[in-house]
């Protein structure tokens, strides 16, 4: 456990200028002059461009490929199956030991033999262009033999249905209990046994900026660089050595701007790695960027749930027990190195671990199916944690008639109970969950707008109000990957140093995607050594310019790498003390940096400049004696207190239902969200409202919708429905700051918490709304179809 | 996602293009605003060898107003539809219906010919020259052809229009003073295809309704006019919503062929259309 | 195929170039000129990320072929950058914090600058109206709206608070 703040630390915290400012970003100004560079910006000499040719079936065998027409096309260069790549790429087996009992197969780039979705790669075409490459294609063949197809988790497991790897026996990928063991007895004794079933869609990222990558293969250096745009460049510098047959340190990783990530761009992709071991066949870069319909058919999908949930009650509302199964549909194989399991995985250590009860068990079931390949996504698994539990403390609050409010305050973990350990075994550092719901229901005058429901129900209209509280990982330890053998780091580095100029430049392994990494890293960095923000650069995204880091996930940017960040500016900052009181014969301890200058602590007079000492340290240190100054310092941070820190926040939602069409008009949202020390509070609000939004998505209007045979059946802009500006609501944000005591900083994290807590707000409104029909519903996305079937109206 | 090579050509004059599309014959397209016709060429849905653009055709873009009907030129933009004194003053139902259509960058370039041409079930202004009884000019092999709406609306993305057509405008009759028009298009998001819409003319004279028009569109493989449903909705309405006209509404409803899409079913559809036409109807009380 | 050559005004500048007709305006600028900003989100017009100006009127970018660029003025982010003439916007979007990847905010700017260009009583619910054909992933939208509200005032718009659809 670190050490609680040092006095200097707090102080230092205290005097802030920057930290807790809501300073624009330094780097937002390119953006908005058209001045970001993104992969597909980047050219470089000789650099030929990739199409692959996807299986248009679900699951079938190979029978064969002619693209012997296609090599004599404009333009091509090379042709590759999937067993030419697989001469040049080890296979990726995506498992971890953390997840006993794991089974899948090793994954190839490219299919080999067989075919087992629907926008696998099965022939990679490297032209000059690539539209010449989509030309080729026309003068290739390839024959499929259609084979049976799995599409449905309610029968994946049955033992009639196709096992899509015989191999592995069945298509169970993972299952696993979580059991308190006393569940059926405090049931049995309880006044009420809820249950209730809930359906999660499956959707998909959307990323405005496909996935891409330029493998640059250079034959003379014998080493690789991979611009890429993904969050995480060390990992791929890991994986991607590793499965080429190269050492760490002849791969780099470049990231440049990310148009959008949202955990889509954490994984590694078969035609990614395809393209860079291309590139050193052809020892020339090879360029591919995903265009929007293979997106849809071939970035991971997630979410895709059915959960039975049960909860026992007394009848003065007091929480005895949970039990859940959870099953869910993963694509064929587990993606690497991440797997496929992690979102059940959550849901079976969190669900219901907010309120207080005596009994757990929650089982997950997690099948293969021939539907995309499924991974990790914003909020993993919470949407469903946060959705299910707080849907049943409401379909419980109208069931016992307790006011849903009410039944939280009762059940909800006191603010003052922690540190604790829940049923689940899920380790609690502090938890404001009252405060919370105190402030989110000042926000919404919940009083008038009750009055207002009730009035307007005498008219024909609907409306109606959801709360939640809910709760978010962030700040993971090792416990999350690296226990599992995955090469995923935890920790994070950061490197400070002072130019000659006195100019300050922040390297850190951790990056930006447009949340603001780069921006808190520099007021953090400001404030820990006591410049102005436009004094400090902040590089990041580049394996050989920055310590080596765990990159953006889990909402670990702001606690993890701005600690790092945080560390190292203090321990930079006193080495620009102990070299000003060598140069100013004076003792450091009664010195201060303040405003780019040192000065002295107590008086304030201004004694020498920073880059005053820069000159001396670097061009003059004939005049410092003995002493070798260290204007340079790097840092590592890595969580241990605590597996996760939980964040703990309240959504509110209002919404219109039209009961005669069935459509649902959101109308307001609030969130308070308590995550610890606030950096940014703009930055910190902009994501609460981004990833609101993105969880408004698959409530009301995102699913990837397959047929029997396992195709997808709306894989384009205008069939896959996202949230556009019009029907999208403005959302009160309010603030609750609890820091972790675990970290000097106090921060953790923010950027998922609007999107687990959406959908869980949205249901419960509009089961409000509904109230007078006596009707619920559980089943996402709430179509207009599906609340005319709930309503008796078709 | 990149288009497969085709030949260009740009006349500039309505003959020189029917005659290019002559000489092509099945081996060229006319390039109207290029909003779906693009999309299918870059996803190579549509190979077609060459794409005749007829944007740079000054006879194709005029809305003019002679005997009566609006005539709008094939290549007329919707935004340069819903922008017109001369269209907000004749076809006032056209300027509803653009509120609902696509987005500005969109209407910036899609045409109403265009729009016309391609039939889609669930546009706007398909639906719009069905109630309005639009004639549609064409310029056939075999000469001038002027065909009412509801004869070349023939169902899923078909008219009547033969493979070499070259449709030159539409004309409206001009909408009468005393008659009002609603539009009610339900979507999922602004701008989306319509999930079900109705468009209405009528109008009110001594407390009862005459000359109701009522197109469904967005639930069937083109526009639907009810005129057995008009004529019992005139018979039978007094200003009221009431259980008789409801059974009506259901009944006639009942015969038509709806279609579900990817999110919204058939029954629901039919529900949808009852609704709409209650609504519509409570705006001529 | 035969190539075309055009003419036309691009940022202000007159260019010719020779172009294969298949090739859509963003894929001709971006390969032609080495401009950034005109970007492909979807190549089926629904995303906006590709929209720019042509004859002063905002397009989908996609949905335009190079060939018909022909005589036309074609103004892109890097146009409206250099002229200055929605410095007050971007600067908006800057200090709101109203682009977080930036991917969309090419589109975003000029359909902003569009709608305040034709209206002189500006709403947020007409500018959302006016923005729905622009996706947004990552900001829900508010901080946009808010931005380009905010220049609305700063223009001498008239604002509406509440407006009812």
């Amino acid at each position: 456990m670190n050490s609680p703040l040092k006095p200097a630390e707090n102080q230092a915290l205290q005097q802030q200028q920057w930290i807790g400012a809501s300073v624009p970003r330094p780097n937002g100004r390119r953006l908005v002059e058209g001045a970001a560079i993104y992969i597909d910006d980047i050219q470089l000499p000789r650099m030929a461009n990739i199409f692959f040719l996807r299986s248009p079936y679900a699951s079938a065998r190979i029978t064969k490929i002619d693209y012997h027409a296609a090599l004599s096309s404009k333009g091509v260069i090379a042709i590759y199956t999937g067993e030419d790549i697989q001469r040049l790429v080890a296979p990726m087996v995506a498992t971890l030991a953390h997840f006993v009992g794991m089974k899948a197969m090793p994954q190839p780039c490219l299919a080999v033999d067989q075919v087992f979705w629907q926008g696998e790669p099965v022939l990679a075409i490297v032209a000059d262009s690539r539209r010449h490459a989509e030309d080729a294609a026309l003068h290739v063949t390839v024959d499929y033999q259609e084979l049976p197809v799995v599409v449905d988790m309610e029968t994946a497991l049955d033992p009639a249905t196709h096992v899509i790897h015989p191999q592995l026996g069945d298509n169970l990928c993972f299952t696993r209990k979580v059991d308190t063991e006393n569940y059926d007895q405090i049931a049995a004794q309880a006044d009420l046994v809820l249950e209730r079933t809930f359906r999660f869609p499956r959707h998909t990222g959307v990323c405005l900026e496909g996935r891409s990558v330029i493998g640059d293969f250079s034959s003379g250096d014998q080493k690789l660089t991979i611009y890429i745009s993904h969050q995480a460049p060390h990992m791929i510098q890991d994986c991607y050595a590793r499965l080429l047959g190269l050492s760490e340190s002849a791969v780099r990783v470049i990231c440049k701007d990310i148009g959008g990530s949202y955990g889509i761009k954490t994984h590694v992709y078969g035609d990614e790695l395809a393209t860079c071991a291309i590139s050193m066949d052809l020892k020339r870069p090879v360029k591919f960027i995903a265009d929007r319909a293979e997106s849809f058919l071939s970035d991971i999908h997630s979410r895709d749930h059915r959960v039975k949930m049960r909860m026992a009650f007394q009848r003065d509302g007091t929480l005895l027990g949970i039990d859940l199964e959870d099953l869910l549909a993963i694509g064929p194989y587990s993606v690497y190195p991440r797997t496929s399991v992690v979102e059940g995985n959550q849901i079976v250590n969190i669900t219901g671990q907010w309120y207080s009860h005596k009994a757990y068990r929650a089982t997950m079931f997690n099948v293969f199916t021939n539907m995309g390949i499924y991974s990790n996504y914003r909020a993993v698994g919470h949407p469903v944690a946060v959705g299910v539990t707080e849907g049943m403390i409401d379909a419980a609050a109208r069931e016992l008639k307790i006011d849903p409010i009410a039944l939280r305050r009762k059940n909800l973990l006191k603010d003052g109970a922690f540190p604790c350990t829940t049923p689940s075994g899920a380790k609690f550092e502090s938890m404001t969950h009252h405060l919370c719901l105190d402030q989110i229901m000042q926000m919404m005058d919940l009083s008038k707008l009750r009055q207002e429901q009730s009035e307007l129900r005498k008219k024909g209209i609907y409306r109606g109000i959801g709360i939640i509280s809910m709760i978010e990982i962030t700040n993971p330890s090792a416990l999350f990957y690296g226990i599992g053998g995955a090469r995923i780091s935890a920790q994070d580095g950061c490197t400070v140093r002072m130019d000659p100029a006195g100019g300050i430049v922040v390297a850190n392994g951790t990056g930006e995607q447009g949340q603001g990494t780069e921006t808190i890293f520099a007021q953090i960095a400001a404030d820990g050594i006591g410049v102005h923000l436009s004094n400090v650069k902040v590089v990041t995204g580049d394996t050989d310019s920055t310590p080596y880091g765990g990159g953006t996930w889990a909402s670990r940017g702001a606690g993890v790498g701005g600690e790092a960040t945080w560390q190292a500016a203090r321990a930079l900052r006193q080495n620009i003390l102990t070299l000003a009181g060598v140069v100013l014969e004076r003792s450091a301890q009664i010195l201060d940096i303040r405003q780019d200058q040192v000065v002295d602590l107590n008086t304030n007079e201004i004694l020498i400049s920073l880059a005053e000492l820069g000159r001396i340290a670097y061009f003059r240190p004939d005049t410092l004696g003995s002493y070798q100054a260290e204007l340079c310092v790097t840092r590592h941070f890595v969580p241990k207190a605590f597996p996760f820190t939980f964040t703990n926040g309240a959504l509110a939602c209002h919404l219109e239902v039209d009961v005669e069409t069935g459509f649902i008009k959101l109308l307001k949202f609030w969130a308070v969200e308590d995550c610890g020390t606030i950096l940014n509070q703009q930055l910190v609000d902009e994501q609460m409202r981004g990833g609101l939004v993105q969880g408004i998505g698959p409530t009301l209007y995102e699913q990837c919708l397959y047929d029997e045979r396992g195709q997808m059946l709306n894989g384009n802009m205008a069939d896959y429905l996202v949230p556009m500006a019009f029907e999208m609501p403005d959302i009160e944000i309010g603030h609750v700051h609890n820091p972790t005591k675990t970290t000097e900083l106090g921060a953790k994290g923010a950027g998922e918490a609007g999107t687990a807590g959406a959908p869980g707000a949205i249901m419960n409104a509009l089961n409000d709304a509904l109230q007078p029909f006596a009707v619920e519903m559980f089943d996402m996305p709430f179509t207009p179809d599906k609340v005319l079937r709930s309503l008796g109206k078709i | 996602m990149k288009a497969a090579e085709f030949a260009y050509e740009v006349p500039k004059s309505i003959q020189d293009a029917f005659v290019l599309k002559q000489s092509y014959g099945e081996h060229a397209q006319f390039l109207a605003g290029g909003q779906s016709l693009i999309p299918a060429m870059n996803m190579r849905l549509n190979m077609t060898e060459c794409l005749i653009d007829l944007g740079r055709i000054p006879a194709l873009k005029e809305i003019q107003l002679q005997d009566r009907q609006l005539q709008i030129g094939a290549m007329v933009t919707h935004e340069q539809i819903a922008n017109s004194a001369l269209v907000k003053e004749y076809a006032p139902l056209l300027i509803q219906a653009s509120r609902y259509l696509a987005h500005t960058a969109i209407r910036n370039r899609g045409t109403f010919g265009g729009s016309i041409a391609l039939a889609d079930p669930a546009a706007e202004w398909p639906a719009a020259c069905l109630l309005l009884e639009a004639q549609i000019n064409i310029l056939t092999q075999s000469g001038f052809q002027r065909v009412v709406a509801k004869d070349f609306f023939q169902g899923l993305y078909t008219t009547s229009l033969g493979s070499n057509d070259l449709l030159e405008s539409i004309l409206i009759p001009v909408q009468a003073k005393e008659e009002k028009s609603v539009v009610i298009e339900l979507a999922r998001r602004q701008g989306d295809y319509a999930l079900a819409g109705i468009m209405a003319r009528g109008s009110i004279v001594s407390g009862k309704l005459h000359n109701l028009g009522l197109v469904f569109f967005g639930i069937s493989d083109r526009p639907i006019r009810l005129v057995n449903l008009e004529a019992q909705i005139m018979s039978v309405f007094s200003g009221e919503f009431n259980e008789a006209l409801q059974k009506i509404i259901q009944s006639s409803l009942d015969q038509i062929d709806i279609r579900g899409d990817l999110y919204t079913t058939e029954k629901a559809k039919r529900h949808l259309c009852a609704v709409l036409v209650k609504r519509v109807l409570a705006q001529f009380i | 195929m035969p190539t075309i050559p055009i003419r036309f005004k691009l940022n202000g500048q007159q260019v010719e170039a020779v172009v294969e007709p298949r090739l859509h305006v963003i894929d001709f600028l971006r390969e032609e000129y080495e401009l950034s900003s005109p970007r492909v989100g979807c190549e089926h017009g629904v995303c906006g990320a590709c929209t720019i100006r042509v004859d002063g009127q905002i397009v989908r970018g996609c949905l335009m072929l190079g060939v018909q660029l022909d005589g036309a003025e074609v103004q892109t982010l890097e146009g409206l950058n250099a002229s200055s003439e929605i410095a007050d916007l971007q600067k908006a979007f800057h200090e709101r914090n109203s682009m977080q990847c930036g991917y969309c905010t090419a589109g975003m700017l000029l359909t902003s600058q569009d709608y305040l260009q034709k209206n002189e009583s500006c709403s947020r619910t007409g500018l959302r109206e006016h923005l729905s054909g622009n996706y947004c992933r990552c900001t829900g939208y508010e901080a946009i709206i808010d931005a380009v509200m905010n220049v609305a005032s700063q223009r001498g718009k008239k604002i509406i608070q509440q407006e009812e659809v």
